[in-house]
């Protein structure tokens, strides 16, 4: 690399530079590089009531990244509700190389509805001098649907990594920046296969955001526009009903890079959920 | 550029969903017509089938029914998008930037039963297609081992040269290392694994590898029925962690070991 090349790549990455390109929109960074020894999770949707039940499923990831050291896996869970207020917040430990499965029914008792959840993994003692990169939880999560006569789990991953929590500080912080222009994301999917569908926004920044959904029919015309306004680790629920199968596609603008929604389609006999 | 595909599972019906619009707007990006293409290895050749045009901003879809003829039973079928005319057999598929967005230029491929469907929302990306010593190492298979409920492995390989060559997967209890399945995996194929009759339990959970095969594994669990049914994705162990400059070489170190240190017996 060029001395000159060199000396951008520095000014860039300042943080008046960042500024600058988020501003622009130019190489946006979108992440907030965090110390090594700190533990990263996205936020995961949750919805349990009386006819929904979620799971999220763990592996000791310290011991699956340091195999020589059969190392336990201390698992901080936080649950946020749908408004992004804290709800419960858990401490589990997981032995060398084995797994845990997390029933959201069996943590959050009384508080059915739906939000978002995060899970960090931590090793028994960390220094940041040790560690070459952030352990990060990315999935899995799955739904069920109680109603349906089956022990069948549906899965998905996370989207994007979100939070970031220093060991022995209990307080998460975001690891995202804003964008300072509007974004347009587009799922490449068709919606027009199903009669009613759900699209999911998680807010992962560290204040209320701003979204617009656009519904739009085959010809990209608008036929339904939302707006809604999103709580900081909040969820927002987006039900489209598709009876006249008019709906054959959708996007959103908001500040938020990649802010791809959880897509849950309604067939007849089941439902389908993915990331858009 | 990505390269998408088109699995026949059972009697269910495969679609694929694709874009000629990026999901976000990209500067670089050259809004132009696209041509589909559905392709498939003969060991020697890849023969090329031109499907559609697509406009920009369209979308297409392609059916199993509405494969060509020409297409022996069993090949497995590749679909790729690309702006020029191609000739009718290409000694090894290529590159192009043309899809490289971030979040990436996904394809949707759907699965259908009379009464419901699943999708994975997903692509074959170029930079895969040739990985020198490439293996397979998945901590977190999907693999639903519930009363009544089965699970497939779809492993997806392609490469830029025509070649079939054939690998092994393994599967096996990750504390205890007992390897409980095992099978081949072919190059340039859609290989699918049925997963029946194993067990997947907390204190001894399963692991999903390959020492001679890069693959994309999907993970498509069912009711007999069909009247239930999920698809999702694992993803390598790259994505366990994030941020640090030695994050990839000790990763790469990483997969060594435990490459070296799965049971292959």
């Amino acid at each position: 690399m060029s001395k000159l090349k060199k000396l951008i790549n520095k000014i860039a990455n300042t943080a008046p530079g960042i500024m600058l390109r988020n501003s622009l929109g130019w190489k946006a960074k979108v992440y907030i590089e965090m110390p090594l020894h700190y533990s990263i999770s996205d936020l995961f949707f949750w919805c349990c009531d009386d006819n929904w039940n979620t799971r999220f499923d763990l592996i000791n990831l310290p011991s699956i990244l340091s195999p020589q050291k059969n190392l336990e896996d201390v698992v901080t869970i936080l649950f946020y509700n749908q408004k992004g207020e804290e709800l419960i917040r858990k401490k589990i430990v997981i032995p060398p190389l084995q797994s845990h499965v997390v029933y959201v029914d069996q943590i959050v008792g009384e508080n059915a509805g739906f939000g978002t959840m995060a899970f960090f993994h931590e090793k028994k003692e960390s220094k940041e001098s040790e560690e070459f990169s952030c352990i990060t939880e990315h999935g899995f999560v799955a739904y069920r649907r109680l109603s349906d006569e089956t022990p069948l789990w549906s899965y998905v991953h996370g989207s994007a990594f979100v939070l970031a929590k220093p060991p022995g500080i209990d307080k998460p912080q975001t690891v995202r920046r804003s964008i300072s222009q509007s974004l347009t994301y587009r799922p490449q999917v068709v919606m027009s296969d199903c009669s009613r569908f759900d699209l999911i926004y998680i807010n992962p920044m560290a204040e209320k955001q701003q979204i617009v959904v656009r519904a739009l029919n085959g010809s990209g015309e608008e036929v339904e526009k939302i707006k809604r306004v999103i709580p900081e680790r909040g969820a927002e629920r987006f039900s489209f009903d598709n009876e006249n199968r008019a709906i054959w596609r959708i996007e959103n603008d908001s500040s938020i890079f990649n802010w791809r929604p959880v897509i849950k389609k309604y067939y007849e006999s089941h439902f389908d959920v993915f990331h858009g | 550029m990505n390269y998408y595909f088109l699995p026949k599972i059972f009697s269910l019906d495969t679609t694929l969903t694709i874009t000629n619009y990026s999901p976000v707007s990209k500067p670089h990006y050259k809004s132009e017509n696209q041509f589909i293409y559905i392709t498939y290895s003969t060991g020697e050749v890849w023969k090329l089938f031109f499907f559609q045009e697509i406009a920009p901003g369209k979308i297409a879809s392609i059916e199993s029914k509405d494969l060509p003829s020409e297409i022996p039973e069993g090949a497995s079928v590749f679909i790729f998008m690309h702006p020029k005319r191609l000739p009718d057999t290409l000694s090894e598929l290529f590159s192009d930037p043309m899809m490289e967005t971030d979040p990436h230029w996904r394809g949707n491929i759907q699965f259908r039963s009379p009464t419901t469907a699943v999708s994975y929302q997903g692509e074959y990306p170029d930079n895969m297609l040739n990985i020198p010593k490439g293996t397979l190492l998945v901590f977190n298979p999907l693999i639903q081992t519930q009363d009544g409920i089965n699970t497939l492995v779809v492993s997806i390989n392609i490469t830029s040269k025509p070649e079939i060559k054939t690998g092994t997967y393994f599967i096996s209890k990750l504390v205890s290392g007992e390897v409980v399945r095992k099978g081949n995996m072919k190059t340039n194929t859609i290989n699918i694994a049925d997963m029946e009759g194993l067990t997947n339990s907390v204190k001894d959970p399963l692991c999903f590898y390959s020492p001679d095969m890069v693959a994309l594994p999907i993970f498509f669990s069912y009711d007999p029925s069909f009247r239930f049914l999920s698809l999702e994705h694992s993803y390598p162990i790259n994505e366990f962690c994030i941020f640090g400059d030695s994050k990839f070489p000790r990763i790469t170190e990483i997969r060594r070991h435990w490459m070296k240190s799965l049971n292959y017996e």
